[in-house]
């Protein structure tokens, strides 16, 4: 049994879940904006970037159809020969993905801040829900934004690389999971996480000490989903297909319980406004996801129960994920509502130093940290 | 012979008007969007089948008390398990909200290994009934109005009618609707525990300190939500048959059809059911009929979606809140 393609699969699933679940986490735990239509935006960036890359990759390498999504696997598979000998073009098409995505991405956060600061948090969650399906539809039924029931082989923009590729695509994930994450730190230990905080927990509060609750949060929905769109256009790298109706749902390679609930699980797991417990959530739902769908599955081949029995197994093991997350999101809701590591009320200076000064101005230390209490407002 | 359009959407209009009045009720009592309300509705219909298949019923409408009983069971269960521990930890609405998702894809799981494993004892007593597997169901058996000479009731409609024929559903369905409005109306306004319901809503603190057990008022509200589902499902069972997994696609029209309706009353609920249903299935048709026939794909979740965002965009708290009278007289 070959242990390599699961832990691959593991470590960029699982750079893919932190970099997602911490813009989110910027969003819903610092900012208190309820994105359940976190797919519409990784989504909308993956698709579109695509279709965009696909269709310059066309007109440079002269070809015409009168079907491009149909002749896509040939005509990809005649720019994946192009690109391998001519990395320059490959970067800058990889570039061009990026740009789209984080585009689209801002631009759509810009679109959805217009009710967010309108609506009830329950109702705004309802409107991005509804907004993220719709956008799933008209993918799968649309076809000149990716091919609609046709789907659409993207070229391999890091062919060049080889047998490589995949470790490639791993370090590129960890390497924008491990920079997203740096960013969410800083913001939540600069004045604007703070900010972020104010206008989460109180809004009246927050507009008497002069804060710009509207404009904080539109900057916040805008950059989560840039971040968000640039994650949708890489994985097109991963997938290297795209299509609304891949596997027979609609949804198809952005399916809403993997860009939307999942984060949300990773983010309640974790911690809300905890970028430590963000990683610890996203690891343990990656293992949950990656053993279920993958790891046992293998091992079930690998025992050789073979026919129907082993498609059985395969299926009720793939299934049960949703049993074990469904019922870990209700017990930590119950048990513990800050997550695993909740929320740490953070300090203008470092610790050390608010110390030193209290004790050179001769006062007491700063009060200890207090005990979990509910971060979010009730 | 009836327009099948015309059938099909006030069979569906009186099935998702139910479902919605369901929904308005659970966010009512509890003020938080519930997204696992389809699952109740599937409950519902798989307890339909159940029923109908190892009791032996003589008609499919006879199913209705045993699905009402199951659906209201599970939604008071989920309200007991999930709800209302959380509710009493001073949860926020959005923790609730990711609460009701969760306890979405956890059923989703159940069904999926349930339907994987779990049916295999139970598929040989379905297909001796005729019904082959529980995963994809074909609808109940309906009763139909044959029209000659008077009303008859036939169970399959002649070949080459000298009358007319109409499907027992297309009448069941705006019946039950009409006397669900009217028992939650006599219930909400006329009985005793509908004032200490309407109590619990608007005031729960007040509420208990007249003496109203606040907490088994929504435990009963939860139920009356669950059994409405139930009959829903039941309904949905005999006009369409049954899929595991329809909830997906339910839960976008019964989200629609209530927040079009406002979400606060159960008149609102009926109207934006109905609007969403003729939408859906006949305006929808019509226009791809004469506009564009691409337009047709719309028809599972896309009218619905788009409905709610315009609602919500537009009159978030629905119809009922719009002040038409100014509205009119401004434009005059």
């Amino acid at each position: 049994m070959d242990i390599t393609d699961p832990l691959l699969l593991f470590g960029t699933i699982l750079s893919m879940y932190i970099a997602l679940s911490l813009t989110l986490n910027l969003e819903f735990g610092f900012t208190g904006l309820p994105n359940f239509g976190k797919v519409l935006f990784v989504a909308a960036g993956g698709m579109l970037s695509a279709t965009v890359m696909y269709r310059v990759a066309l007109v440079l390498f002269k070809l015409h159809s009168n079907d491009i999504f149909e002749s896509s696997p040939r005509f990809s598979s005649t720019i994946d020969v192009g690109l391998a000998s001519n990395p320059v073009l490959a970067t800058e098409l990889l570039v061009l993905i990026l740009l789209v995505g984080a585009v689209v991405g801002a631009a759509l956060g810009y679109l959805a801040s217009y009710p967010a600061i309108r609506l009830r948090e329950d109702y705004l969650g309802m409107l991005l829900l509804g907004a993220g399906e719709l956008f799933a539809l008209l993918t799968a039924y649309y076809p000149p934004i990716a091919g609609g029931p046709e789907n659409l082989t993207t070229p391999d923009l890091l062919v060049g690389f080889g047998s490589a590729e995949k470790y490639v695509i791993l370090v590129v994930f960890a390497v924008v999971a491990v920079f997203i994450f740096f960013y969410a730190e800083r913001v939540a230990k600069s004045p604007l996480g703070r900010t972020l905080k104010a206008v989460r927990d109180n809004e009246i509060a927050s507009e008497a000490l002069g804060k710009d609750n509207i404009n904080i949060r539109r900057k916040m929905l805008m950059i989560s989903s840039a971040l968000s769109g640039i994650i949708g256009a890489l994985w097109i790298l991963y997938w290297s297909q795209i299509g609304g109706l891949i596997g027979g749902d609609v949804g198809g390679t952005f399916p809403r319980l993997l860009f939307t609930f999942y984060p949300f699980t990773i983010v309640i797991l974790g911690g809300i406004a905890s970028n430590y417990g963000v990683v610890l959530g996203a690891v343990a739902l990656t293992t949950v996801y990656v053993g279920t769908t993958e790891l046992l599955p293998t091992m079930v081949t690998a025992v050789n129960i073979s026919g129907q029995n082993a498609n059985l197994l395969t299926d009720f093991i793939n299934s049960t994920q949703y049993i074990i997350l469904g019922t870990l999101v209700i017990v930590v809701l119950l048990v513990r509502a800050g997550g695993i590591i909740p929320e740490k009320p953070s300090y203008p200076l470092r610790k050390s130093k608010l110390k030193e000064m209290a004790s050179a101005a001769g006062e007491p230390p700063p009060a200890p940290e207090k005990p979990d209490s509910e971060p979010v407002k009730a | 012979m009836i327009d099948p359009l015309i059938v099909a959407t006030v069979e569906y209009g009186g099935i998702l008007s139910v479902m919605c009045i369901g929904l308005t009720v659970t966010y009512q009592t509890t003020k938080v969007p519930n997204f696992a309300y389809a699952d109740v509705v599937v409950v519902g219909m798989t307890a339909a089948y159940f029923s109908y298949v190892l009791l032996g019923l003589a008609s499919s409408y006879l199913t209705l008390p045993f699905s009402m009983l199951v659906a209201g069971a599970f939604a008071v269960l989920m309200y007991i398990l999930v709800m209302k521990p959380l509710i009493k930890r001073g949860s926020s609405i959005l923790n609730l909200m990711i609460a009701s998702l969760a306890v979405d894809i956890l059923f989703t799981g159940v069904e999926a290994d349930i339907s994987e494993i779990g049916i295999v004892p139970f598929s040989r007593a379905f297909t001796h009934a005729g019904i082959p597997v529980l995963v994809e169901a074909p609808p109940l058996p309906d009763f139909n109005f044959l029209i000659r000479n008077g009303i008859q009731i036939v169970h399959t409609c002649p070949l080459a009618s000298a009358g007319s024929c109409i499907p027992g559903i297309f009448v069941i369905s705006p019946v039950l609707l009409a006397a669900t409005t009217g028992t939650m109306y006599l219930l909400l306004k006329r009985s005793r525990f509908g004032i200490a319901m309407r109590a619990a809503i608007e005031n729960p603190s007040l509420a208990r300190v007249v003496g109203i057990n606040v907490d088994r008022v929504y435990t009963v509200s939860w139920f009356i939500a669950g059994a409405l589902g139930g009959l829903a499902g039941s309904l949905y069972a005999i006009g369409d048959g049954m899929s595991l997994g329809v909830q997906n696609t339910l839960i976008l029209d019964i989200f629609a059809g209530s927040v079009l309706g406002g979400l606060s009353s159960i008149y609102g609920a009926v109207i934006g059911g109905l609007l969403v249903a003729i939408g859906e299935n006949y305006v929808i048709t019509v226009l791809a009929k004469s506009v564009n026939s691409q337009l047709l794909v719309l028809q599972v979740g896309g009218v619905s979606m788009i409905i709610l965002i315009i609602t919500l965009l537009v009159a978030p708290k629905g119809l009922v809140a719009v002040n038409w009278r100014r509205l009119i007289s401004r434009r005059s």
